[in-house]
């Protein structure tokens, strides 16, 4: 006889993720590197973290200083590289911490040997692009954004779909009927193109953006999990709780809901995978986010023009290789552990 | 399944009408409409009179002023003192008839504009299309009778790699490694063919053409290895799990039989249905494809259009790709009930 | 009457691999199946009946089952040696099986007609047309009128009743020895139970040879048709007798609870239905020795930690108890 506390089915569920190897540790890798680019700003930049000046301390990374603070004669911003290396030379008191990767997205590295575009080296692990930015920074930067961008997206749609998706599933008829003739007009507009002229239009900015592709998207959640509530609402435990004086709010959120979101939460990843190639389509075509914003596709873009750069083309496709892949890792293990198909053979 | 057709095309025209209602929405918000073409042409051909100074661009930003009531006169000429709604059906009858007004780059009907790429585009779409479905499906079905197996662990690194790159990236990387510059030149860089096409024999031609189809095919069908194949795979193990597969097998009928008669047939009912979009496919031709690969088709001619303000062209491929989105799902739904037997007879 | 031997099954045992266990679904099961006997096997859900009877066929969904051990002779050879070839050969020709949902075990895609002749052209070599007119023949005696017309149509155009006679006629086409029905007549309505057994036993008649094994968890229905029963809980026999005796006076206290259960209409008194108390175990996690202890009114201490063996406690009378 064995003892075994009932444990929930989400916390069994839980615990089968984290037994998938390959789509658990990709979970946590990804996870983590998430986090970690949110530091970014203190780990690649231009701006030193700390510079100690005569005596008094500055944090650059912070507050703007301009180079004449720090006795540089310049116009504008301090060099903090080249201070860096003037204070080294002074030998006095005076020093300052520079993040590892001291390059900015932004900045236009045009004292190096040779023309923009560079080909990678070892202060450059990446190359620059054309306009002499440093890929690696750019890349890493890209990272954050992109999938940032995925998750914002995705709350969006689940929310829409959520709530548009269970009253049509659950309400039914002609509430059902009419709004989805109006889905199918929606449905029948094609979905880059319609961005694209939207986008050339408005030229969004990051959370425009997330509006857009909204609004455009939300068609596919909604559908799906409309068919989910369709299929539960006809089962048992619905009418029961109906027939003890649930409201309809209950049913929904507290019955239904639970067990309609489990396909829904193993489509989530494939749907992030979604996204994120949407934005880089559209940065490729140039109708994403705005420049000067590092945005893998407009990397790619950039390489496509410059072929002979291959290094342009082939990190920022290689990151979104690596990303979406870890993704689509995730994806299969989140199914394994809360959709699990069980195929059987005979013969 | 008579009555479940006429359902289905009944529901059509309001479909039809909000598309077309959208559409036109969009034209009229859009800057650029047909209106303020006509006054930027107008602007334009005073410039070149020498009238006044023009502003920067076609953009209509000239400093020229047009009176009042010249104002008044065109909008009354073409309609635009008209309400909206006559305004809709006089574009719609437009349609119908194919006029779907003039390109601004181009000087010629739109229409003829898109007309002259649509060749190219279906000429990938459907190899493209036909060489997804050729290799895809058996695939997938070979990975469902040998699921587990090394051969199907294998594929499946293809599966992700179609799940996890869009296929213009696939190609645009093939284009790097493969289409000169630092690496091997295999393959050209883009294009439908050489530019010195008609100098070649009829071997050459043939071979230079289909020198430059591989990679662009190749980058269609990406995207297909991980849906198609998955779906083929899962749709076949989910048939071989039910339970007239039981009874088949009870009969004493051979696995051969089981699997190619019985339980394909069903799982070949969604997969079959996807056909019907092989029309919006062939015609929208991708974007993405054609820009990386420079192909002259309707995907690469909406690309530039919307970059080039042509919005008579825009509006013109909009909606043609809605109404084949449109036409795409209902042939879908006519090859899901001529394929069902338990919706043909119902 | 019982003629000769025509199945013995030997320590049969099927495992199926779960993730919380393995559950030993059917675990050394030993009966005989004589010709031309009907032979009952009852019990309720999870006793292991239908993974028995599906044993036989060997048609267990490879993962998660798996036929573990045991014997099963027919007609004196061991169907579990048997190559797939062989025993695609015997499956439909000399033992045939229906199944408990009529709805969905019909290909949907497929006329019936063409599903009934392809049994025939499988195990028998006749034209497409003589297998035609033979299957309009099986279709007219189980009872479907027009039934020429009907070979044209699809099983969704079938009620379930309907279904489950195609099913019938499908699996007696070659005239079988053996035909395993598991729980047949379940998903039906009562009164289309009734007309299903009664079709049943009228296909018997007319197949002279054929052994029927009828699955169900219907005493009603064992009493009316079946000559021997026996009955199983928790994936093992735990009692086996001639039809009459088991209902006149059941040995095992399982057996006499589930008579005890039965409510009866010409009751005087109406008392409250006596009820086996307990629920039935999972398989996953059997009590150690009696399975039927954690339910039983009458155990005894040995009952929990040693399982009685199934011994021949009177002539012909099988159980598996402490107490006999």
């Amino acid at each position: 006889m064995s003892n075994e506390v009932s444990v929930s089915i989400f916390r069994k569920r839980l615990r089968k993720f984290k037994s998938l190897k390959r789509g658990y540790y990709s979970f946590l890798f990804l996870v983590t590197l998430y986090l970690i680019s949110f530091l970014c700003p203190l780990l690649m930049n231009n701006k030193a973290l700390i510079v100690r000046y005569n005596g008094t301390t500055y944090f650059p990374v912070f507050k703007y200083y301009p180079g004449k603070e720090f006795g540089q004669e310049i116009y504008g911003e301090a060099n903090y590289r080249q201070l860096k290396d003037a204070f080294k030379q002074e030998g006095g008191n005076n020093w300052v911490l520079m993040p590892p990767y001291p390059y900015s997205p932004y900045e236009h590295l045009l004292d190096l040997p040779g023309q923009p575009p560079h080909t990678p080296s070892a202060a450059h692990w990446f190359g620059t692009d054309t306009s002499g930015r440093d890929v690696f920074v750019r890349l890493a930067y890209g990272f954050t954004i992109s999938i940032s961008f995925a998750l914002v997206v995705l709350l969006v749609d689940y929310a829409i779909g959520i709530i548009v998706g269970s009253m049509l599933g659950y309400f039914g008829g002609k509430f059902d009927i009419i709004v989805q003739r109006f889905v199918e007009i929606w449905m029948a507009m094609p979905f880059l193109y319609t961005i694209m002229i939207v986008s050339s239009i408005i030229k969004p900015n990051f959370f425009l953006l997330v509006f857009v592709l909204g609004l455009f998207g939300w068609m596919g959640m909604t559908f799906y999990i409309r068919g989910e509530f369709y299929r539960e609402k006809a089962k048992d435990y619905v009418s029961a709780a109906i027939s003890i004086g649930s409201n309809d709010r209950t049913v929904i959120f507290k019955h239904i809901l639970p067990n309609a979101l489990t396909p829904v939460i193993s489509f989530g990843p494939f749907a992030v995978v979604g996204y994120i190639g949407a934005l880089v389509s559209l940065d490729y075509l140039g109708f994403g986010l705005p420049p000067p914003t590092p945005s893998w596709g407009q990397m790619v873009q950039q390489g496509m023009q410059n072929i002979f750069d291959w290094w342009l083309v082939f990190f920022p496709l290689g990151a979104l290789f690596v990303t979406l892949l870890l993704v689509v890792f995730i994806g299969e293990a989140v199914r394994e552990a809360f959709d699990p198909k069980v195929f059987s053979r005979l013969r | 399944m008579t009555s479940y057709f006429i359902r289905r095309f009944l529901l059509i025209i309001p479909t039809f009408i909000g598309i077309t209602l959208l559409c036109f929405t969009i034209m009229q918000i859009v800057p650029g409409g047909p209106l303020e073409q006509e006054i930027m042409k107008l602007r334009m051909g005073l410039a070149a009179r020498g009238e006044t100074a023009v502003g920067a661009g076609g953009t209509g930003t000239g400093a020229i002023e047009i009176p009042q009531e010249a104002m008044e006169e065109m909008k009354r000429f073409y309609g635009f003192d008209k309400p909206i709604h006559i305004r809709y059906f006089r574009w719609i009858y437009n349609l119908a008839q194919l006029d779907l007004g003039n390109s601004y780059v181009f000087a010629e009907p739109v229409w003829r504009v898109i007309f002259q790429r649509f060749p190219i585009s279906v000429y990938f779409g459907l190899i493209g299309f036909i060489l997804a479905y050729s290799v895809c499906v058996p695939l997938g079905v070979f990975k469902a009778i040998r699921h587990g197996s090394p051969f199907d662990f294998l594929s499946s690194f293809l599966v992700f790699l179609g799940y996890s790159v869009p296929g213009w990236a696939v190609g645009a990387i093939l284009l790097v490694l493969l289409g000169g510059g630092s690496f091997l030149n295999v393959f050209p860089l883009g294009g439908f063919r050489s530019e010195y096409w008609e100098n070649l024999s009829i071997i050459g031609r043939i071979w230079d053409q289909v020198w430059h189809t591989i990679l662009p095919v190749l980058a269609y069908m990406v995207g297909s290895f991980a849906t198609l194949t998955v779906l083929t795979k899962n749709s076949l193990m989910e048939n071989l799990g039910q339970d007239y597969v039981r009874t088949a097998f009870a009969k004493g009928l051979s696995e051969k039989r089981v699997i190619f008669v019985h339980a394909l047939r069903n799982s070949l009912i969604p997969i079959a249905t996807g056909l019907g979009h092989l029309l919006s496919l062939i015609m929208a031709g991708s974007y993405l494809i054609e820009y990386t690969f420079n192909i002259n088709g309707m995907g690469l001619l909406g690309f530039t259009s919307i970059v080039k303000r042509d919005y008579p062209v825009v509006l013109g491929l909009l909606v043609i790709n809605s109404l084949l989105l449109l036409t795409g799902n209902i042939i879908s739904d006519i090859f899901y009930a001529l394929i069902d037997p338990r919706i043909r007879f119902k | 009457m019982p003629g000769n031997k025509l199945v013995e099954v030997k320590g049969l045992k099927t495992y199926f691999d779960t993730e919380a266990g393995v559950a030993k679904a059917v675990d050394g099961v030993d009966f005989d199946v004589f010709e031309e006997e009907i032979l009952g096997i009852v019990g309720e859900s999870g006793s292991g009946k239908s993974v028995t009877a599906l044993s036989i066929t060997r048609l267990i969904p490879s993962p998660p089952g798996r036929i573990v051990g045991g014997e099963i002779f027919f007609k004196g050879r061991d169907l579990l040696k048997f190559t797939y070839d062989e025993l695609h050969d015997i499956r439909g020709r000399e033992i045939s099986m229906i199944f408990q949902e009529p709805m969905t075990s019909l290909n949907p895609v497929f006329t019936i007609g063409m599903q009934l002749r392809e049994v025939i052209i499988q195990h028998e070599k006749v034209s497409k047309d003589e297998a035609q007119r033979r299957s309009i023949e099986l279709l007219e005696s189980v009872g479907i009128p027009d039934s020429r017309k009907r070979m044209k149509d699809y099983p969704h155009q079938f009620s379930g009743g309907m279904r489950q006679r195609v099913m019938i006629a499908m699996s007696l086409a070659c005239n079988p020895s053996l035909l395993i029905a598991d729980e047949p007549t379940t998903a039906l309505d009562v009164t289309i139970q009734a007309q299903i057994i009664e079709l049943m036993l009228a296909m018997k008649q007319r197949h002279t040879g054929a052994a029927i094994i009828l699955i169900t968890h219907d005493l009603a229905v064992i009493a009316e048709t079946c000559q021997r029963v026996i009955v199983m809980y928790g994936g093992k026999i735990q009692e086996a007798a001639d039809v009459g005796p088991l209902f006149e006076k059941p040995l095992h206290p399982y057996t006499q609870g589930l008579m005890g259960s039965i409510p009866n209409p010409e009751q005087e008194v109406k008392g409250r239905l006596k009820a086996i108390r307990g629920m039935v175990p999972s398989i996953i996690d059997l009590p150690l020795g009696c399975k039927f202890c954690t339910r039983c009114d009458v155990k005894l201490a040995i009952c929990e930690t040693v399982e009685p063996e199934l011994r021949e406690v009177q002539t012909g009378r099988w159980a598996r108890c402490h107490l006999l």
